[in-house]
């Protein structure tokens, strides 16, 4: 299965290469048919402890919610204060 | 207590015997040393005192609030009026301020503050603090009223009182020009009011280097009503620190670690802004005066759009590498400004963005210019400017009282023109709004506190409770009034691996606790960091350079302290000194008859949110937060029910010497 996955506000580095992005895209294949959010975090290599925010079609997602084959999972990191 | 330094009683004669005294000082010359004086300025009888400090004395109090507020105890009688000559205003650095270590720039300024009749305590960063302490200055006392403006001139040579009838009413800018021309020293650094402190409009500020604010709690107004326009300051040489060569070391650990912790990349990146896009997507973002928490224009006013179409350039702070200020220009000359004033902050965006429904960048980021060129703080402001809002969609206020304006959500137009009416008590919603929401609210009546978002009467920051329970916790237990930096953030302790979680373990703060639970954990959590955050700003550590929101870790900070001082102190001493300071912050409230009942949140958080990812969620219960915040009391070793700290509290901090103040 195909998901997309979109960091944004620094929680992704830029590809190698690029200039940074307030908003940084992945595309990831998995062999599985069935992917938590949390096997999806490791696979892209964020830290649980640094993400505040996710979201899945603008809805909240749990670390153990499945995702669907072309879902897209939005990813903010905590804001500990301005 | 140790009669150290003068008290109320023998002030006077003190202060007679200024400048023998003043004099007598050798000039400072090539290193300066690392502990500086105590500079008492008497504006009423115009004169000037330093005193040395003990070396003991700095040990226990460290430097920053805890430095002096055994002295404002002691000198700020009881029944005050903020606005009087005998309201004492201090300028306090933390200890650190000046070494050549990144992330100790502040210092915090002090009094009985106009907007809460509480403490008055706020934070600047910047290069002032630092100027002041290679002048040899550990902090000034400003007490009295001068006859006509004045500032002050602070150099390794002392104090000297300066008339400033010619730059009152002046900006920030013109003043800091005329000052430096006149001292002769064109890199002095100046912290000065504008027009809002002169007009003593009660949630003014002071500036320093134009960008750098102490911007809560209206204590710029209190430097207006004493008729103190500026102080300037150039100092005499670098600190003689104990052991510099362990200083160089810890600076480039420092260093090396803003390179690659992420949060402080994010900083350097983004600044602070991406609190706009963050909290949108939470579902949390404080939208037309809290009534909502989603902004639909988000993208206009946020973080991404701010980098790519406004910054000119990051802008920092003393010898620090995260340069997170964001310094920007607008091409519409109808909305130009002066790159020197800085650049808005999350809060800012948020408190005169989407608290107002305003949703033109442009327009913020000139509010925010007229902002610091007036000295008033952007939260209050922004929440004093919503509050109206309300009022009028609810009636309370008509197009009479606004003098026709259209005082509604989302009216871009309204926001400048108030600004300004505000800065100069200017017409019928200028002078009602001047003294901010909770003073507006009982001129209006008819119920306009339901409208008031105001913790002991200052308008609370851009963070919402019902998301950080921790953060409601502060916002209560603040003895400024609403505030965000009393303690840490719920969010660094979400999960084991949490920057907190990880950060902290060396005081005990090492497990998970969620950001939505009100527990003992919790609680445990509040109030170890509040006073670990008495500690950082005694010290006059940087939020941004520190954990948990950055990089600096605690055993490197205490490495730090005792390569400056010579000291062999540890954490949990260091610690002691910062609960010390907390707990001086509550005997001062509770001898201005600041008492438990203050302890609240508004209304609004005990109630779901309206709309959003967490719409009919997340209300705080009433009942367990009360118990929560007794539960704060006796961690803090206050009485449970009272909150006044107990006797044998006041003994184990070595607090004896204010048991007469309970």
């Amino acid at each position: 299965m195909n998901l997309t996955v979109v960091a944004h506000a620094g929680l992704l580095g830029p590809s190698a290469g690029a200039k940074a992005q307030f908003s940084e895209r992945r595309d990831l294949e998995f062999a599985s048919a069935e992917v938590t959010v949390v096997q999806v975090l490791q696979k892209v290599g964020i830290d649980r402890g640094s993400v505040g925010v996710m979201l899945v079609k603008g809805e909240p997602a749990g670390d153990e919610d499945t995702l669907a084959d072309g879902a897209q999972l939005d990813l903010y990191p905590f804001f500990g204060g301005g | 207590m140790k009669t150290l330094w003068p008290t109320a009683r023998n002030l006077t004669s003190i202060l007679s015997s200024a400048v023998d005294e003043q004099s007598g000082d050798s000039p400072l010359t090539g290193k300066v040393p690392f502990f500086g004086k105590l500079a008492f300025v008497d504006l009423t009888r115009e004169t000037v005192v330093l005193r040395d400090i003990p070396a003991d004395h700095f040990r226990t109090y460290l430097g920053g609030p805890g430095l002096v507020l055994g002295e404002l105890l002691r000198l700020i009688p009881v029944g005050a009026d903020p606005l009087g000559p005998e309201n004492v205003l201090a300028f306090s650095p933390g200890l650190l301020a000046g070494a050549q270590v990144p992330g100790f720039p502040r210092f915090t300024v002090l009094a009985l503050s106009p907007l809460t009749g509480a403490l008055g305590k706020s934070e600047a960063a910047g290069y002032f603090a630092p100027e002041l302490k290679k002048a040899g200055i550990a902090a000034i006392l400003v007490q009295g009223r001068a006859e006509s403006p004045v500032y002050l001139w602070v150099t390794g040579q002392g104090i000297e009182i300066r008339p400033a009838t010619h730059i009152w009413g002046a900006d920030p800018k013109v003043a800091q020009g005329i000052i430096r021309a006149e001292v002769g020293e064109p890199r002095a650094r100046t912290a000065s009011i504008g027009i809002g402190g002169e007009n003593l409009v009660s949630f003014a500020g002071i500036g320093n280097d134009l960008s750098h604010f102490n911007g809560r709690n209206g204590l710029g107004a209190v430097m207006g009503s004493k008729n103190l326009k500026a102080i300037a300051a150039r100092g005499a040489g670098d600190l003689d620190v104990a052991d510099a060569d362990r200083m160089r070391e810890l600076y480039r650990t420092a260093s090396d670690l803003a390179k690659t912790n992420p949060l402080t990349r994010t900083l350097h990146e983004l600044g602070t802004p991406a609190g706009m896009e963050l909290s949108n997507a939470a579902g949390c973002l404080p939208t037309n005066n809290w009534q909502s928490a989603v902004f639909a224009d988000v993208d206009k006013i946020g973080a991404r759009r701010l980098t790519d179409e406004f910054l000119v350039k990051p802008g920092g702070c003393y010898m620090c590498p995260i340069r997170c200020k964001r310094l920007v220009k607008v091409d519409d000359p109808l909305f130009a400004v002066d790159t020197e004033f800085g650049g808005p902050e999350y809060e800012t965006l948020a408190a005169l963005g989407s608290n107002c429904g305003v949703n033109s960048l442009e327009v913020i980021i000139k509010a925010n210019e007229l902002c610091n060129i007036y000295t008033i703080d952007t939260i209050s402001v922004g929440m004093t400017i919503s509050f109206a809002m309300a009022c009028y969609e609810a009636g309370l206020l008509t197009a009479e009282d606004t003098a026709g304006l259209e005082l509604r959500f989302g009216n871009n137009d309204a926001i400048l023109p108030l600004i300004e009416d505000i800065a100069r008590r200017r017409g019928p919603l200028g002078r009602l709004l001047a003294d901010g929401s909770a003073v507006a609210a009982r001129r209006i009546g008819n119920g306009a506190e339901q409208f008031l978002l105001t913790v002991k009467d200052q308008e609370i920051p851009m963070h919402d409770p019902r998301v950080k329970t921790g953060l409601g916790l502060q916002f209560a237990l603040s003895p400024m009034g609403g505030d965000h930096w009393f303690a840490q953030h719920d969010p660094f302790f979400a999960t084991e691996t949490s920057a907190g979680t990880v950060a902290f373990a060396s005081i005990g703060l090492d497990e998970a606790v969620s950001p939505l639970d009100l527990g003992p954990d919790k609680v445990r959590m509040v109030a170890r960091s509040s006073f670990l955050h008495g500690l950082y700003d005694d010290l006059g550590v940087c939020i941004f350079a520190a954990v948990a929101r950055s990089m600096t870790p605690l055993d490197v900070i205490v490495g730090m302290v005792n390569a400056a001082t010579g000291w062999q102190a540890s954490l949990p001493e260091l610690l002691r000194a910062g609960e010390r300071t907390n707990t001086l912050y509550r005997l001062f409230n509770h001898r201005h008859g600041v008492r438990a009942d203050r302890d609240t949140l508004p209304s609004r958080f005990f109630k779901p949110f309206a709309d959003g990812p967490l719409a009919g969620k997340q209300a705080l219960d009433p009942l367990e937060f009360a118990q929560a915040v007794r539960l704060y009391y006796a961690m803090a070793g206050w009485d449970p029910e009272t909150g006044v700290p107990t006797h044998d509290t006041l003994h184990g901090l070595g607090l004896e010497g204010f048991v007469d103040l309970l």
